[in-house]
């Protein structure tokens, strides 16, 4: 390798200024921690650069200093100790098998409305007995059937033809409890197969999970963010959030080398409580969370910052 | 690199003092690198307002993702810089929606008109371009009609004039 060659081919240059490729900028680094004139040569780049920035005008007014370094001591653990990252060894949502295992049943009140519909069986029912000491009755049962029995059933089908309309409406009824409760098991099987997805999200090993804490902003909210670091892929738990006003949304923030990104915006009415497919990103550093104006801002607020992962 | 940070704290002792969190680094950090970094976000936004917010912003990112910063093999400054550019470049393209050829606030409105008139009108173009403008060398390129390799050697000799200046 021409050390020289390689200076005066520019890339240092380039990389000084924020103009490589992430792998670009690894390979320059690995050059200068390998050759020593390398690392002097960007250190004489880099000063120049922030000698002549700090130079072409005044700068920010006296009493910025103090304005910045308090409002990130109000918004963040100022004094936390060395950020980790918590990689889950096993599921952490082993309720989530609980409910896969649980029989799935409709609401009570649909249930009870459609047990409310269901004929009751007597259980005082009994066989007539067959004994001689009974025939002569049973004979004279016989013929008062005989006579009575047409009758009767004239009566009944009187009164049944009567109560069509109202048996009908009765019909009608029933099919709709039970169109009720076919919606509701629908609901309840919609909510455990994405409860089976999220748990094979969280079962699978290149799955990272950052906790989020509250800030002083909403200091008892919780959240916590999934990351794929193959697919890349989001998965926010949004566990426990004030209720957003109508102007305002949540933002998924994520602080990565040299780039904050915003990863969507959502609600904190999730009524399921199911968690949130957000965008992805191919680095993950610090996730936040800020309450941001309707349609999310192209940098987070800081001073409304609602959670930020340790 | 000393001369960067102030007299009483290398560079070495800053970067230790922001891994293990202490408190007085916020401080020592914002004294050596706030007048650089504001006056980057400053040329590329031309707002002071905005460019607190991004100053602010710049400095919370380090603070809380400070252990994304690789110190064995990372330069602090550029590090810091490119967060400060990228931040305020993606501000004004979520603003503007597209990043125009012409800087918000061009070199000419410097209040150090010794230390700008140092450099040719090439360099100083190449430098608003790149630094204030966001625009990609390849961009530059195509935009002036030239050859990339060309405006690669011409942006190196424009960073040699700059460790040229007094």
């Amino acid at each position: 390798m021409d050390i020289n060659s390689y200076i005066s081919s520019g890339i240092l240059e380039r990389y000084c200024a924020g103009a490589l490729a992430e792998s670009e900028m690894r390979e320059v680094e690995r050059m200068a921690a390998q050759f020593p004139s390398i690392k002097k040569e960007i250190q004489a780049i880099e000063l120049a650069i922030w000698n002549f920035n700090d130079q072409i005008f005044e700068g920010p007014h006296d009493q910025l200093k103090a304005s910045i370094i308090q409002a990130i001591k109000i918004n963040t653990n100022f004094n936390s100790p060395i950020i980790e990252k918590t990689i889950p060894s096993k599921p952490v949502a082993t309720s989530l098998e609980t409910i896969a295992a649980t029989k799935v049943e409709p609401p009570v009140e649909i249930k009870a409305e459609i047990n409310s519909q269901l004929p009751v069986v007597s259980s005082a029912d009994e066989p007539l007995k067959n004994s001689p000491k009974n025939q002569k009755k049973r004979i004279g049962f016989g013929i008062f059937l005989v006579l009575i029995l047409p009758i009767i059933l004239a009566v009944a089908a009187f009164n049944l033809w009567n109560n069509w309309d109202s048996l009908k409406q009765e019909l009608k009824e029933t099919k709709k409890i039970a169109a009720k409760a076919n919606s509701a098991l629908m609901s309840v099987d919609s909510n455990l197969k994405a409860t089976h997805q999220q748990l094979d999200t969280l079962r699978n090993p290149d799955v990272i999970k950052f906790t989020l804490s509250g800030m002083k902003f909403a200091p008892n909210a919780k959240a916590v963010v999934y990351w794929n670091k193959n697919t890349n892929n989001i998965l926010l738990d949004p566990i426990l959030l004030p209720l957003e006003d109508k102007l305002h949304c949540y933002q998924l923030w994520c602080i990565a080398i040299g780039q904050t990104r915003s990863l969507g915006t959502f609600s904190a009415t999730n009524k399921n409580k199911q968690m949130l497919p957000m965008s992805g990103t191919t680095q993950a550093g610090v996730f936040l969370i800020s309450l941001e104006p309707k349609n999310g801002s192209e940098i987070p607020n800081i001073s409304q910052l609602c959670l930020m992962s340790k | 690199m000393k001369t960067n940070t102030s007299p009483t704290i290398s560079e070495a002792e800053l970067i230790y003092l922001l891994k293990i969190k202490d408190a007085n680094a916020l401080a020592h950090l914002y004294d050596a690198y706030v007048k650089s970094l504001y006056n980057i976000i400053f040329q590329i936004i031309g707002d002071e307002d905005e460019a607190e917010k991004i100053l602010q912003f710049t400095f919370f990112h380090c603070w809380n993702s400070f252990y994304l910063f690789d110190s064995n093999n990372g330069f602090l400054f550029s590090w810091l810089s490119i967060i400060a550019r990228n931040t305020a470049l993606q501000h004004k393209k979520e603003k503007t929606k597209e990043l125009s050829l012409q800087p918000i606030i061009t070199l000419a409105k410097s209040t150090n008109k010794k230390l700008i008139d140092q450099l040719s009108s090439q360099h100083r173009q190449l430098i608003e371009l790149f630094f204030y403008s966001g625009i990609s060398l390849l961009s530059i390129a195509e935009k002036l009609n030239t050859d990339h390799q060309k405006v690669q050697s011409d942006f190196r000799e424009a960073i040699l004039a700059l460790r040229n200046l007094k």
